[in-house]
């Protein structure tokens, strides 16, 4: 594939990730403005939690058992648990890899780490205590929905790197929360996308969805020829080369190490479903 | 089949539009509270609107349109009869209006039990949720006199005389909105010495609540979010956990930091607060109360 088609594959999913953090800081601000009546009247007042898809998974014991909807959690997030789940049973996490404004964020920042480290940015973290600290996102679930269910309210907002993202110019905004965006922006730094890694509660539920997803990161081995420019481009630090089906459960759907972006030949790592590689051999009989 | 990054960048966009427009389509994209609480689900009060859903940012018109009560009287049980607009009056107001008193919370789930009592539903409140003396007086002819003596455990404040039937406003209870301090948590956070004592003095008292909560408790068993735990039975002796209590408190009666924080997500200094300390995190007293009132009862 030409470089130019290349870049023009990167550019489409920075593009799509700068549209969808712009709808929603506009949003935000424009709820922010309703409260002193200067609302832009075309534009969605909802709030913050009203848009975010994980509200829906925190409050699905509160649904289930008493009828009633977590505080601050509205029907909206129930819908947008509800697409999200079908595009990641289909995709994988598409939403964290294209739609995530806290992704899109860390990636942006850590193009500056990129500039500064070079090639030793993201690879600062020991592989055998990265490969362990994967794995802390699944307690930090486990405690948001338990803390949740337990109380009723959304507990994981004191601590919420992107709730402090949309609200830092209100007075609701979380000290907390605030601290540890900054954090995770600082780490954005030498780590890619560190909070996605190792504290995301949302990342875990829907990395579950790589084991089984439809579409997975397919890898020909027989046209691959081992030069690593997918494990190099991969922004979770997943070992592709190493893959006939990335089925990782930290992959992210970004495709930045197919065919179409890092890898130099062509149909050799690609989004498919089915046997991609007897797919590929049909298509090259035929021709 | 491949799918290429920009077939993935249409499909995600039209499945989220598709998706956003269908629940738009079925009145299902809701983004912000209907002011209409859930109702029970299963017995004699099926389809009946449910107490225990009534949220802090109701006004007590959205309740007076949901509940058969009227504005005036939940005016007159919160001492907002001197308010000018008490319809448009906010419920998770009442906590920064009265906040705490006599180790009672007033606040929203003090809505929720006045209104289920009032209404005759059933209702279970929070541990340490409490009644104002004129809330107390309208029940009177709402209730049993067992019931109604039943609800001494949840009066915050000096109980009005029995022959009054339309009570007059204590002035040290009531008074207009604009002129009432804000909650106590500031003299708490500025005497966390007292709280030892005033624990184990009012030990009897605290002892005599539980038998009242666990009868009220039969009688009034939501299914919302505001149920309360019903096992408050099994608070013991002078370790109980009040608005004036601090962490150096919890740590004296034998809980372990670890456990502490395990509850609350982390903890303060030994003199703080735990009411003002959760209050500044922007969570609610009477929930993790109870937790820590049940691992203080777990203590050999």
């Amino acid at each position: 594939m030409k470089l130019k088609s290349k870049k023009k594959a990167s550019a489409l999913r920075r593009w799509v990730q700068i549209a969808l953090f712009a709808l929603i800081a506009v949003i935000a601000i424009n709820h922010t403005l309703e409260a002193s009546d200067a609302a832009i009247p075309w534009l969605s007042t909802a709030s913050l939690h009203a848009v975010c898809p994980f509200g829906g998974v925190v409050s699905i014991y509160q649904v289930f058992s008493n009828g009633t909807f977590t505080k601050k959690i509205h029907e909206s997030s129930f819908v947008l648990m509800g697409i999200v789940f079908f595009l990641a049973i289909a995709f994988g996490p598409v939403f964290c890899g294209w739609i995530c404004p806290m992704g899109s964020i860390q990636e942006w920042t850590g193009k500056l780490g990129k500039k500064i480290f070079g090639k030793t940015y993201n690879g600062f973290i020991p592989a055998k205590v990265d490969r362990w600290l994967r794995y802390l996102r699944y307690l930090v679930l486990a405690w948001v929905i338990y803390m949740t269910a337990v109380t009723g309210k959304l507990s994981f907002e004191a601590y919420d790197p992107y709730a402090a993202l949309f609200s830092f110019w209100t007075s609701e905004v979380s000290i907390t929360g605030l601290v540890i965006l900054l954090v995770v922006l600082a780490l954005s730094l030498f780590v890619e996308r560190p909070f996605c890694k190792y504290a995301c509660p949302y990342g875990a539920v829907l990395g579950v969805s790589n084991l089984f997803r439809v579409f997975a990161i397919k890898r020909n081995p027989a046209t691959c020829i081992d030069c690593k420019a997918c494990d190099k481009s991969c922004p979770m630090n997943i070992n592709v080369s190493g893959a006939g089906t990335v089925r990782d459960h930290q992959c992210i759907s970004c495709l930045q190490c197919t065919t179409e972006v890092s890898c130099p030949k062509p149909e050799t790592v690609e989004l498919a479903a089915g046997n991609f590689v007897k797919q590929i051999r049909t298509l090259q009989e035929k021709e | 089949m491949t799918i290429r990054s920009t077939q993935l960048a249409l499909i995600t966009v039209l499945v989220f539009v598709a998706g956003i427009g269908l629940s738009m389509g079925f009145n299902l994209w809701i983004t912000e509270t209907t002011k209409k609480p859930a109702t029970y689900a299963e017995g004699d009060f099926a389809g009946v609107s449910n107490p225990a859903d009534i949220r802090g940012s109701y006004a007590l018109s959205d309740i007076t349109a949901a509940f058969p009560v009227d504005v005036e009287v939940l005016a007159q049980a919160f001492g907002l009869t001197g308010n000018p607009a008490p319809e448009d009056f906010m419920v998770k107001e009442l906590e920064e209006l009265y906040g705490e008193r006599e180790g009672l919370e007033i606040g929203t789930d003090s809505v929720r039990y006045f209104v289920a009592l009032y209404c005759g539903l059933p209702f279970v409140p929070k541990e340490g949720t409490g009644l104002l003396p004129d809330a107390v007086a309208i029940l009177k002819d709402k209730l049993s006199p067992a019931d109604f003596a039943a609800l001494e455990a949840y009066l915050a404040g000096s109980p009005v005389p029995s022959t009054e039937t339309s009570p007059a406003k204590p002035q040290a209870e009531t008074a207009p909105v604009a002129a009432v301090e804000p909650a106590s948590t500031k003299t708490q956070a500025a005497e966390p010495a007292k709280a030892v004592a005033p624990a184990t003095s009012s030990a009897p008292a605290e002892a005599a609540k539980p038998a009242a909560l666990a009868k009220t408790g039969t009688s009034a068993q939501g299914t919302g979010t505001g149920t309360g735990t019903g096992q408050a039975g099994t608070s013991t002796g002078s370790k109980v956990i009040k608005g004036s209590t601090t962490f150096g408190d919890l740590l004296a009666w034998g809980l372990t930091k670890s456990e502490i924080s395990a509850i609350l997500g982390s903890m303060g200094a030994d003199d703080v607060v735990i009411r003002t300390w959760l209050s500044d995190q922007g969570l609610e007293f009477s929930t993790y109360k109870t937790t820590l009132q049940e691992r203080l009862d777990a203590l050999p």
